[in-house]
């Protein structure tokens, strides 16, 4: 069985992330907030037992639209 | 309130990776997977956790890295959004699928407004149920004297290259007007002298490293007795 039919992005580099997403941010000069939210929809002793209670993020401007 | 790390929006957040290209990914995402990737292994800001929805929501800078506690009962960050524009959020697990991550943008008088998500990518999700691999990125401005760094290279591999994942660097190398640009996976080293330094950039030494068991303080201390004297 060749690697790549076991992981499929076998060939890949790891990154310390995982995912990535875009987003077109309107202006925000009149008053406009912007705000991210999460659903950790697990049990704290879940999130434990997975060692994911803790994620890391980025937030990154890339241009103007 | 964090914004300590804020920088203000910059074209330099695009400036070409060492990396050219990389299969299944975007140009413009490739570009971003080197400063991404040094933010992810920069100190993070953990954010502090709010127990009440009268608490404002902790302010995410631009540019900046934060740990987010997911036992927190209120998952909730304003954004900083220093101008209109396209943005990117990174994060550690899938956060879209697994934690609903969500976007949204009110207005003074209360209308809320969902955010689409007009792009994503999912990364090779190895390292993510293993604490022990983690990302160190060193910088420098000094020129590195070659053999110095030669030694310092050749002594990482013999004696950490079973669990450096993955490596990469551009070196400011003394006395030289070309770049030395190097990447490596586990043992296998590969390094160039590449481009010539632009007049109107700083010459600088970035390089990251990727693996298990990384001992952050000694690669930095190591790191710096490469400077020329």
């Amino acid at each position: 069985m060749q690697a790549i039919e076991v992981d499929p992005k076998f060939f890949e580099p790891e990154y310390p992330f995982e995912w990535v997403g875009f987003y077109d941010v309107p202006d925000v000069s009149k008053g406009q907030v912007v705000t991210l939210t999460l659903e950790a929809g697990m049990e704290r002793s879940i999130l434990f037992s997975i060692g994911a209670q803790i994620t890391v993020l980025v937030w990154l401007y890339l241009r103007s639209s | 309130m964090i914004a300590a790390n804020a920088s203000a929006p910059s074209e330099d957040i695009a400036t070409p990776a060492p990396e050219s290209k990389v299969a299944g990914v975007a140009p413009e995402l490739t570009k971003l997977l080197t400063p991404a990737t040094l933010l992810f292994s920069s100190n993070k800001t953990a954010i502090p956790v709010l127990t009440s929805t009268a608490d404002s929501p902790a302010i995410l800078a631009t540019g900046a890295v934060a740990k987010l506690d997911l036992t927190s009962p209120l998952l909730r960050y304003q954004l900083q959004v220093p101008s209109a524009g396209k943005y990117a959020v990174f994060t550690e697990h899938r956060a879209a699928d697994e934690y609903k991550l969500q976007l949204e943008a009110t207005s003074s008088t209360g209308d809320s407004v969902l955010l689409p998500m007009v792009d994503q990518h999912v990364f090779k999700p190895d390292h993510e149920h293993d604490a022990a691999v983690t990302s160190v990125g060193l910088t420098c401005s000094d020129a590195f004297d070659v053999k110095k760094l030669n030694e310092w290279i050749g002594n990482l591999l013999r004696t950490k290259g079973t669990d450096i994942y993955r490596m990469k660097g551009i070196v400011n190398v003394a006395g030289w007007k070309e770049r030395f640009v190097f990447n490596g996976v586990h043992m296998l080293f590969n390094g160039v002298a590449d481009r010539l330094w632009r007049k109107d950039e700083v010459k600088h030494t970035s390089m990251i490293f990727i693996g298990r068991n990384l001992n952050r303080a000694e690669l930095n201390e190591s790191f710096f007795t490469c400077v020329a004297r």
